[in-house]
């Protein structure tokens, strides 16, 4: 990958993180009890990862932010 | 049915993914290996022989698209899934190029990866299920010892019941590896005799001055040599069935008193006038055209057709292809029970490659190659990569198989035959034995790991079996 700018390697890793916690708050909420108290807390940090997922695919490849968004 | 779990190979750089993958695969009845990067998991797939592989694209040491492509110069066959937290068009295209069984994004869309893993599960399981099937209709389809749904081996079992219990002479032709042998023995095993001996001579093992005392026996004194009185294969094989394999190879000077022996039963020893007489059937093989060589002079047409009253015709393993499948399966399962493994059968591929291969040795060359594969086949699984090495070393010609008649001979004498009535050196038949077997029985394949012509072995064969009459008979009562 040569065309691998800072900020590109930067959105991929986070986005690794992001899967991540993505991932294993997914287990959880199809492991936890419906009625379990924990089942709210987990959906809340599902949902915050996936905000954040969302951030970081509409930030800008240019610190401009004029550029081009990245396919994803 | 599935008695295995599936083995999931995941290269990643990252360990939460792993962690992650290790998890949810985990929980899919998965075994999961763990590789941080690609090289090391490129050393340990022929270990793992993992079903499916997950592997992550952009990795620091080694880029995922080159571990596929080392993946697949391995073995083309294994599920990869590769997965990507910078998806672009090109790498998907190269991806679905090598062969990916998916692309995913990620963050992982557990969902598709639950899908491709259900996918892969049930892929090995309908190959088990399916090898399962080939097995037990094999077994359906089993009659002494040999196998086939195809009509021609349908109407030739028929035959045989049909026709054991009436005939006395029996002609089997067939091209090498047809099975000619198991025919002639189920011809004994449900015929009346089959209490009695079953003898066998090949007549392409013994030296032409030596035919008429192989067969008929001879008084002590009747040549040089001849230090005692012997009885033939004919008296010994009195009231049973006399197997005469290769008839062709007979001189044609021993022709008339085979007839003789055939059509009336009588005989003479050598350097005897008294006639015997005894009671034999006699079943005759050859991979000759036999009625061609009788009309070019070469074979006697009275011995020919008194021999051919009932002649049985083996279809080449070519011409009943339907076949392979169940062969395949049945010699699979015996190889696995013999080296103590269990194997799910072979992959699509694999059995792809054994249809369409034109098997000049017919099911004698297919069962070596299964044999050799099983062998070299790491996982449960044989793959095609097996099944083609298995198939090279089986279509390599023999060293000495292209050497000249001089050659021959002098290889035959190099290996001196013993004296007459002089024990084998316990070292020579403990060798021949244990490579016999070796070679399951394969004659050209022992001759070859010996290192001497296939003519010199029988003859040595021909040694081990007057020490060890065992050997020939069976169903001596």
């Amino acid at each position: 990958m040569s065309d691998v700018t800072p900020i590109r390697r930067w959105r991929h890793d986070l986005k690794n993180q992001l899967g991540i916690v993505l991932g294993f708050s997914e287990l959880l909420l199809n492991e936890v009890d419906a009625a379990s108290p924990h089942k709210p807390d987990v959906a809340e940090i599902h949902a915050a990862a996936l905000r954040a997922l969302e951030l970081v695919a509409n930030m800008p490849d240019d610190p401009d932010g004029a550029g081009a968004k990245d396919l994803r | 049915m599935n008695d295995h779990r599936p083995t999931l190979l995941a290269i990643d750089d990252e360990p939460g993914m792993l962690a992650l993958i290790e998890r949810f695969a985990g929980g899919l009845d998965f075994d999961v290996i763990s590789h941080h990067g690609g090289r090391s998991a490129l050393e340990h797939i022929p270990q793992v022989h993992p079903d499916v592989i997950l592997l992550d694209l952009q990795m620091p040491e080694i880029c995922g698209l080159d571990v596929l492509r080392s993946i697949r110069a391995m073995d083309r066959e294994c599920a990869v899934i590769l997965m990507t937290a910078h998806a672009s068009v090109e790498s998907a295209i190269e991806a679905v190029k090598l062969g990916a069984l998916d692309y995913l994004t990620k963050p992982l869309d557990l969902d598709r990866l639950r899908g491709l893993l259900t996918t892969v599960q049930k892929g090995i399981e309908r190959r088990q299920a399916l090898h399962e099937i080939d097995a037990s209709v094999a077994r359906q389809f089993e009659f002494q010892g040999m196998i086939g749904r195809s009509a021609a081996m349908q109407d030739l079992f028929d035959t045989i019941r049909r026709l054991a219990p009436h005939v006395r002479t029996v002609l089997i032709s067939g091209e090498t590896g047809t099975g000619k042998e198991l025919v002639a023995r189920a011809f004994h095993k449900i015929g009346p005799r089959r209490e009695r001996r079953f003898s066998t001579v090949n007549c392409s093992a013994v030296v032409d001055t030596l035919f008429e005392s192989e067969l008929f026996g001879h008084q002590r004194g009747a040549f040089t040599g001849a230090t005692e009185t012997k009885i033939g294969v004919f008296e010994h094989a009195d009231g049973g069935t006399l197997f005469l394999d290769e008839v062709g190879e007979l001189p044609l000077t021993v022709q008339p008193k085979l007839l003789r022996a055939v059509e009336y039963g009588d005989l003479q020893r050598v350097g005897s006038l008294e006639t015997r007489r005894v009671d034999v059937r006699v079943i005759a093989a050859t991979n000759r055209d036999l009625r061609a060589e009788s009309a070019a002079g070469r074979f006697r047409s009275d011995l020919y057709f008194r021999l051919s009253i009932m002649e049985i015709e083996l279809a080449p393993l070519r011409d009943r292809r339907e076949d392979i499948p169940l062969l395949t399966a049945s010699f699979v399962r015996e190889c696995g029970a013999r080296l103590n493994r269990s194997f799910s059968g072979v992959t699509t591929a694999a059995e792809r490659a054994l249809q369409a291969a034109h098997w000049p040795g017919n099911i004698r060359e297919l069962r070596n190659v299964i044999e050799r594969a099983c062998l070299l086949a790491e996982g449960r699984i044989i793959t095609e990569r097996e099944i083609q090495s298995a198939m090279a070393a089986s279509s390599r010609p023999a060293p000495g198989a292209a050497a000249s008649a001089v050659d021959r001979v002098s290889d035959a004498s190099s290996l001196p035959l013993p004296e007459d009535g002089q024990l084998l050196s316990t070292a020579q038949r403990a060798q021949i034995d244990r490579v016999l077997r070796l070679s399951g029985g394969n004659k050209t394949e022992a001759a070859r790991l010996l290192g001497i012509s296939r003519r010199s072995l029988y003859r040595w064969i021909d040694r081990l079996a007057l020490d060890q009459p065992r050997r020939q008979d069976v169903g001596h009562g």
